[in-house]
């Protein structure tokens, strides 16, 4: 950020979108900052600081779980609205990013644009099936969370565009999810991590999604995991082969703390226990 | 740039760069007790209370502070007039060479300030982040229990916690 001369304190969204629009490629939304202040940015001049804007709060209603974009990850792991959403795999990522301390600082917007291979929010919203609404000077659209981190988000919003909200669906009446992460210590960066959401139907599988991160730059859903899992009763054996399945199908990049053997080992463990964990809340919803 | 903030208590303009960062803003200005320990985020020796919050100094930009109000240990007490957590971490044993204290006051203020009675697994959760390479961490998880008492003891006797 070496040509940055100045901050701009909006108290709009609106306002902050005029300012976007006004020094297109030189200007720069700011969120929580732990990433931003590492950015090696000769472009930016201008740094647009969203803490007035409001975007914090998070609420259910009747299509979801609405997450602002500028909600912190410490505000996501206690939110007495991701709970009642039944969505405890949401409040597992949020307290595995970074530690509690960067969690005050940690802003849902900011994991999800500002995506790294160890962000931990968008492995398991991609897994609920999450929107994310942008929105511009010039309009607002949407976009899936699946279709955001195909390639790099920042990548994907126009110019002078802002995420300001993620949509998380209600959870199905039967549903579990549960999310895990792995790493050396627990603030080292992830070797990898698994998000998980499954719908129960009768005594089976109706649905499920299995969601890899931290193996590549983006993460990904695990197709063929998943189709070894609808359909099936949701036991120990499914599991395992969900998690055979996993490791055949993972890509996994080059990383000098583990070899890829190791991490393709560690996807298969992380599927079978988060698939127990998420199967054991989806069964608990349906008592 | 200029950089207005409320700094324990006073109204402070700062003269900051652009892309200075929040630690260095204070310690240029004289508030030391804020250290540098890994300047990424993962250590919380540089912890600041902004609004009351624990931030890591060394990952905010100067800039993100305007108009806040901040507490560093400099505003919790002095050597003559020690804040409760500061008595405790000393009685407790749990400070030998320092570093990593300020911080880890702070983040125990904010803490007694949202749970005046927390549990170990509370402190525990609020300390997260903050690393100590001397004493381990069991000592300041006594201290934090033992200061949360002190404060309940004087705010029941009507003395009022700072």
């Amino acid at each position: 950020m070496k040509n940055l001369a100045e901050f701009q304190y909006p108290e709009s969204v609106e306002a902050a979108l005029a300012l976007l629009a006004a020094s297109p490629g030189e200007a720069r939304p700011l969120a929580g900052g732990t990433s931003l202040v590492f950015a090696a940015d000769p472009r930016t001049r201008v740094l647009v600081d969203l803490s007035r804007v409001g975007l914090r709060s998070i609420t259910l209603a009747a299509d979801g779980l609405h997450l602002g974009a500028m909600a912190t990850a410490r505000a996501v792991g206690r939110a007495r609205a991701v709970a009642d959403a039944g969505l405890a795999g949401l409040a597992e990522a949020a307290a595995a990013c970074g530690s509690r301390l960067l969690q005050n600082q940690i802003t849902v917007g900011g994991n999800v644009v500002g995506l790294y291979p160890w962000s931990d929010l968008p492995p398991v919203l991609l897994a609920l099936g999450a929107v994310a609404r942008l929105r511009s000077a010039a309009g607002a659209r949407e976009m899936s969370v699946e279709d955001l981190v195909a390639r790099h988000p920042r990548r994907q919003l126009k110019p002078g565009e802002l995420m300001v909200e993620i949509v998380v669906p209600p959870a199905p009446r039967h549903g579990g999810s549960a999310f895990l992460t792995f790493g050396r210590t627990a603030v080292d960066y992830t070797l990898c991590d698994v998000a998980v959401a499954l719908e129960l139907g009768g005594d089976a599988i109706k649905a499920a999604r299995v969601v890899v991160g931290g193996l590549r730059l983006f993460p990904g859903r695990l197709c063929a995991a998943e189709s070894t899992l609808v359909g099936e009763q949701p036991v120990e054996a499914v599991f395992a082969a969900a998690a055979a399945a996993a490791m055949a199908e993972v890509q996994v990049a080059n990383d000098f703390r583990a070899s890829r053997e190791y991490r393709r080992e560690l996807c298969g463990v992380l599927v079978r226990r988060v698939l127990q964990v998420a199967a054991q809340r989806a069964a608990g919803r349906t008592a | 740039m200029k950089l207005t903030a409320t700094i324990n208590g006073v109204r402070r303009t700062l003269e900051v760069a652009p892309r200075a960062l929040l630690i260095d803003a204070l310690r240029d200005a004289g508030y030391t007790s804020v250290k540098r320990g890994c300047e990424t985020g993962d250590c919380g020796a540089c912890t600041v209370l902004v609004d009351g919050v624990p931030l890591a100094s060394c990952v905010v930009f100067a800039g993100q502070v305007e108009g806040r109000v901040l507490t560093t240990v400099e505003g919790l007490g002095t050597p003559d007039r020690p804040h409760p957590l500061m008595e405790a971490m000393v009685d407790a044993g749990a400070v030998q060479c320092g570093f990593c204290t300020p911080g880890m006051i702070l983040s125990a203020k904010a803490l007694l300030d949202e749970n005046p009675d927390p549990t170990a697994a509370d402190v525990k959760d609020a300390l997260d982040g903050h690393l100590c390479r001397c004493t381990g961490y069991v000592k300041q998880i006594e201290a934090v229990l033992d200061a949360a008492a002190r404060l309940r003891t004087r705010a029941a006797a009507g003395g009022g916690a700072r």
